[in-house]
């Protein structure tokens, strides 16, 4: 039976940085389980977009439901205020976020990125948390990098790492944000194969990505993006092969004179 | 040509040495006080709450911008008067230095917490880190690799202006050898064995100064 509540939904979610309008009323629902690639030109707003689900970004208007709970807001008398600590965490930790710069403490190891959360927020005993690291480790195929510096890690590694250490809090959805894109293009498909075992785990995913062939094979749906609105959405064969507005198309266009 | 004469010297080993423990009492509170109060006047500084970082800006400049030798001696002979606390010549000198240092600790601090990389704070935020945890377990230990060498290099400006404390009448090493020097009339041996026993407490400083920043540039 198909769940009813969406893992996320977004109702005309704004956010503006001084005068410029980066997102001009987003509305976007992804189911539990769903894989969601968002494709759009640079400055288009997709990592704004992503860290306002992440409640980087907590100065929007709107509303963003995870998993049906309001994230960072409650409602008093038809009036949105905001929430903090315990109340927004509870709905916030409910996301894991990757990122292009991979964004590895850099005075810890792997192993030491990966406990840090689980330790001082999930309160656990610290041989607890490294069990739960070194699985991880060995998920993304890392067991032996255990004890190094990110520093002595290859980008597509750290890139791993970071995933393992967002996927050790137990985010129910994990939003990535053009993760391949800082990597050596030999390093690309490594990231990607672990994104790809995790979609067939069922993780609800939000992707940000260029990689169009990653999101014709993995997503269940892509959605484009142009100046804070999204433009179109359907099945990755609809969008990537047969789009009907002309600025996918566009940019579709562009995409591939640029790439090959 | 002049005749030295460095075997008095030898007699008032004991005054240098006594005042030698003087400016390191001296300079170690200071320091102390100074990383502490500097700690969070340099957060302070970069909080985005006006409340807090206006004030902080303000302190960095009030004692960065005056003479410590006046701070020294305001805060000896006016304290009193004015507010009705009176300290002796000894915590005067460490209160005043620790009040001047700490301004530019706190700058260092400053430095250090904005050299973080955001990407880090904000992976640090999506976990579910608090302000305190970030600030502690993120932020610090990272600036650290940056602050230290300046860090220690403040303690040794603090060795060497704790020297300013003899205008008030503390007994560390300058004005201790003040002090003899008008009875033996020998200050050219007296001041030349004084300079080197500065040299003697700052050079290992200055030297752990630079060490730091090779030891952190190996580790990570
Ligand atoms: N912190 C910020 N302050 C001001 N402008 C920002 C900030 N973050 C993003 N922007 C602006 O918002 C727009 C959208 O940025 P972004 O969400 O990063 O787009 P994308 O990820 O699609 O490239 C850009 O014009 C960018 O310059
Ligand atoms: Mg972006």
């Amino acid at each position: 039976m198909p769940s009813t509540v969406p893992a996320i939904h977004l109702k005309d979610v704004k956010k503006r940085f001084g005068s410029l309008d980066v997102l001009c009323g987003i509305n976007l629902e992804v189911e539990m389980g769903e894989v969601v690639c968002v494709l759009g030109p640079s400055g288009s707003g997709k990592s704004t977009l992503l860290r306002c689900i992440a409640y980087l970004e907590d100065d929007y208007e709107g509303r963003i439901y995870l998993e049906g709970d309001l994230l960072g807001r409650a409602e008093h008398n038809g009036q949105l205020k905001r929430v903090e600590g315990a109340a927004l965490r509870k709905v916030q930790l409910k996301v894991g976020m990757v990122f292009q710069q991979f964004n590895l403490w850099p005075h810890k190891t792997a192993l030491g990125n990966i406990i840090e959360a689980l330790i001082l927020v999930k309160k656990m005993a610290k041989n607890e948390a490294q069990e739960i690291g070194e699985e991880l480790l060995a998920k993304v195929g890392l067991s032996e990098k255990c004890k190094e510096y990110p520093s002595r890690l290859s980008g597509g590694q750290q890139q791993r790492v970071a995933i393992a250490r967002a996927l050790a809090m137990r985010p129910q959805i994990m939003l990535f944000d053009e993760v391949t894109s800082a990597l050596d293009p030999e390093l690309v498909d490594e990231v990607l194969h672990v994104m790809r075992q995790l979609a067939e785990e069922g993780m609800t995913m939000l992707v940000v990505t260029h990689e169009l062939g990653f999101a014709s094979r993995v997503a269940d749906r892509v959605v484009f993006m142009d100046q804070g609105v999204v433009v179109e959405e359907g099945s990755p064969e609809k969008i990537l092969k047969n789009p009907n507005k002309l600025r996918t198309r566009e940019f579709l266009s562009l995409m591939a004179h640029e790439k090959f | 040509m002049y005749d030295w004469n460095f075997d008095v010297i030898w007699d008032y080993r004991m005054v240098y040495l006594k005042g030698a423990v003087i400016t390191l009492e001296i300079s170690l509170l200071a320091v102390f006080f100074a990383v502490t109060l500097g700690l969070f006047v340099g957060i302070a500084r970069q909080s985005h709450r006006k409340l807090l970082s206006l004030p902080a800006s303000w302190y960095v400049e009030i004692f960065r911008d005056t003479p410590l030798l006046i701070q020294i001696v305001w805060i000896f002979y006016c304290l009193p008067i004015l507010m009705g606390i009176t300290l002796n010549a000894f915590w005067a000198a460490v209160v005043a230095l620790s009040l001047h240092m700490s301004a530019y600790m706190a700058e260092i601090f400053r430095a250090g917490i904005v050299s973080v990389d955001k990407g880090h704070i904000d992976a640090a935020k999506i976990l579910g880190l608090n302000y305190f945890q970030i600030m502690r377990r993120i932020i610090l230990p990272q600036a650290t690799r940056q602050m230290l060498p300046p860090l220690v290099n403040n303690f040794a400006d603090i060795l060497k202006l704790s020297a300013l404390a003899s205008v008030i009448g503390v007994y560390e090493l300058l004005h201790s050898i003040d002090n003899v020097i008008m009875n033996n009339f020998r200050p050219l041996e007296m001041y030349s064995v004084l300079a080197l026993v500065y040299f003697i407490l700052i050079f290992p400083v200055a030297f752990a100064a630079r060490r730091s920043e090779i030891y952190f540039a190996r580790r990570y």
